[in-house]
């Protein structure tokens, strides 16, 4: 190689920690399944709950942030709705499993458009059905005795006319 | 299967998230989800904070509750329809499924309606049925009902003010003797009716129904001297520590045409007064003007003549015809428009588009009487 080759070495070198401190700053979630992934800064932004940490060492540009309660796939579901600017066609098009479970991250990690989006897309898919979907929907167990169900269905029976099938 | 359930259990929403779901559902579909589970019927039957939170969610998006008065005899002389965003008819009703048939809606506070009955009042709640009869009291042949409620009391009151003719005389109606002469309140909270202090009112006649934002109800009064000369005032209700005080109206414009008289409205939990006047031979033309600074329901100490003051808004106008200015809905004006053969319309104008809007009537229907409407879970 000779010195020739050596000084071209530190000529790229150079140019790519300049290009390094160009570029966007990233920061790497690490997801509850092991899975890193790395967003740009202004991403992490509307996560409120992260940017409460991320001041104290907003000037460091290798940030690690442990998400231990979200999937990778809910977080590429989330970068995909972030990207698309919220729109409503593609919330039409997630499971009721994927909403509920965005819903519970965007809640956790307080990031506000995304829990007023869902919070809606939710209350919108539920306002017709019945009290079963609805448990089965949130994983709620039925706590009543059947007597008092009966009793409670009795006091409201109005309420429940014009119910979708589930 | 262990593993699935286990993930399962971790998938629960917490319930600040349910809440912010909930607060987004029509009340009757919660009245049906009070059978989910103990949890959420104690949500949404005895959670004060839950219930503000849906509260202030559904104020954002307040309905027109239009009451109609039809040509065809009791029970069906009235009825309401609710009016959405987006001016399409969400329901239609008598009342009388949750009311007696043919009460009649005086006023709307924050999705709790005060209904008559004759000279019986009660508190319905459409949203969840509920309805309570206030206990009788006697009545003089004239007075006015106002309906409001108070944060800091966190208290849904009624005042009754009735009138009476000087010189005694009950068999003429002559509203230049008619003065205020004794008041009265009802509070949701304790149940009862109470006599206040009513003398600062008395030289005074009410003119006007009233209207009410948070913390304070309003009317229009009228004092007229021997002389024959009249002028208007603005009186007040403190909700919350129920005493009237007297205020001035907007200062009236010396133009050459001729006023027709003051409405009072609420414009973003404002009271606002619509002053109108023709034009010409025959055309409507209003200003709006808003009471600005106007603290109620804050202020500990305010004294008579705070530092509230008037401010104009716009005026609108002159519209081709009549056109009488009713109340505000969103950023519109509710206007009832005389028809033909003495029917009336009712339109809607945005005074920044200024296009107006008019409503079909039903065939059977001859005037209206709007107010805001949002759907609330506040017990009666």
């Amino acid at each position: 190689m000779g010195e020739r080759g050596e000084e071209w070495e530190a000529v790229m070198l150079r140019k790519a920690e300049e290009e390094e401190s160009k570029a966007v700053k990233k920061v790497k979630l690490v997801t509850s399944d092991g899975v890193t992934m790395e967003v740009e800064i202004s991403t992490v932004k509307e996560m409120e709950t992260i940017q409460a940490f991320m001041n104290a060492t907003d000037t460091d540009n290798s940030i690690i942030f442990p998400l231990p309660k979200v999937s990778s796939h809910i977080l590429s579901r989330i970068m995909e709705l972030m990207s698309g600017e919220y729109d409503q066609e593609l919330v039409k098009r997630l499971s009721h499993e994927e909403l509920k479970e965005i819903c519970m991250v965007a809640n956790y990690l307080n990031m506000k458009t995304l829990l007023h989006l869902t919070a809606s897309a939710i209350a919108n898919l539920i306002q017709n059905k019945s009290v079963e979907f609805v448990r089965h929907f949130f994983n709620i167990i039925n706590d009543f005795t059947p007597e008092e169900e009966v009793q409670l269905r009795k006091t409201h029976e109005w309420a429940f006319e014009g119910v979708d099938e589930d | 299967m262990k593993m699935e359930e286990r993930k399962r259990e971790k998938e629960v929403l917490p319930l600040d998230a349910v809440m912010n779901i909930l607060k987004r559902v029509p009340v009757k579909s919660l009245m049906r989800f009070k059978c989910v589970s103990k949890e959420w019927l104690n949500l949404l039957e005895a959670n004060p904070f839950f219930t503000k939170q849906q509260l202030e969610h559904s104020t954002r998006n307040p309905a027109l509750l239009l009451q109609r008065f039809h040509r065809q005899p009791p029970p069906l002389s009235f009825s309401v329809c609710l009016i959405g965003p987006h001016y399409n008819l969400i329901h239609q009703s008598h009342l009388s499924h949750v009311a007696f048939p043919d009460a009649k809606i005086l006023h709307s506070c924050n999705g709790l309606l005060c209904l008559r009955n004759n000279t019986d009042l009660s508190i319905l709640n459409p949203a969840t049925c509920q309805i309570r009869q206030v206990p009788t009291t006697t009545v003089m042949p004239f007075h006015e009902v106002g309906f409001g409620f108070s944060l800091l009391a966190d208290d849904y009151k009624i005042v009754r003010i009735s009138m009476c003719d000087i010189y005694h005389n009950d068999s003429i109606v002559d509203l230049q003797t008619v003065r205020v002469d004794q008041a009265e309140v009802y509070s949701l909270t304790s149940g009862s009716w109470r006599e206040i202090n009513a003398a600062k009112l008395q030289p005074f006649c009410l003119v006007s129904s009233s209207v009410a934002i948070t913390g304070t109800i309003f009317w229009l009064a009228s004092r007229i001297f021997t002389s024959g000369s009249h002028y208007e005032f603005v009186v007040s209700f403190d909700v919350r520590r129920e005493l009237f005080t007297l205020m001035s109206g907007p200062p009236m414009p010396s133009s050459p045409s001729h006023p027709c008289g003051n409405v009072l409205a609420v414009c973003n939990d404002e009271l606002a007064m619509f002053h109108d006047y023709i034009v010409g031979n025959s055309n409507s033309s209003f200003d709006l003007w808003v009471l600005k600074d106007f603290n109620s329901d804050y202020d500990n100490d305010r004294c008579d003549g705070g530092g509230e003051s008037w401010m104009k808004m716009y005026s609108v106008g002159p519209f081709y015809g009549i056109v009488y200015p009713l109340s505000l809905w969103r950023d519109e004006i509710v206007c009832l428009k005389p028809l033909p053969g003495g029917d009336t319309a009712i339109a809607l104008f945005d005074p920044v588009s200024k296009i107006p809007k008019q409503m079909q009537p039903d065939r059977d229907e001859f005037c209206y009487e709007p107010f805001t409407y949002v759907e609330t879970l506040v017990p009666v």
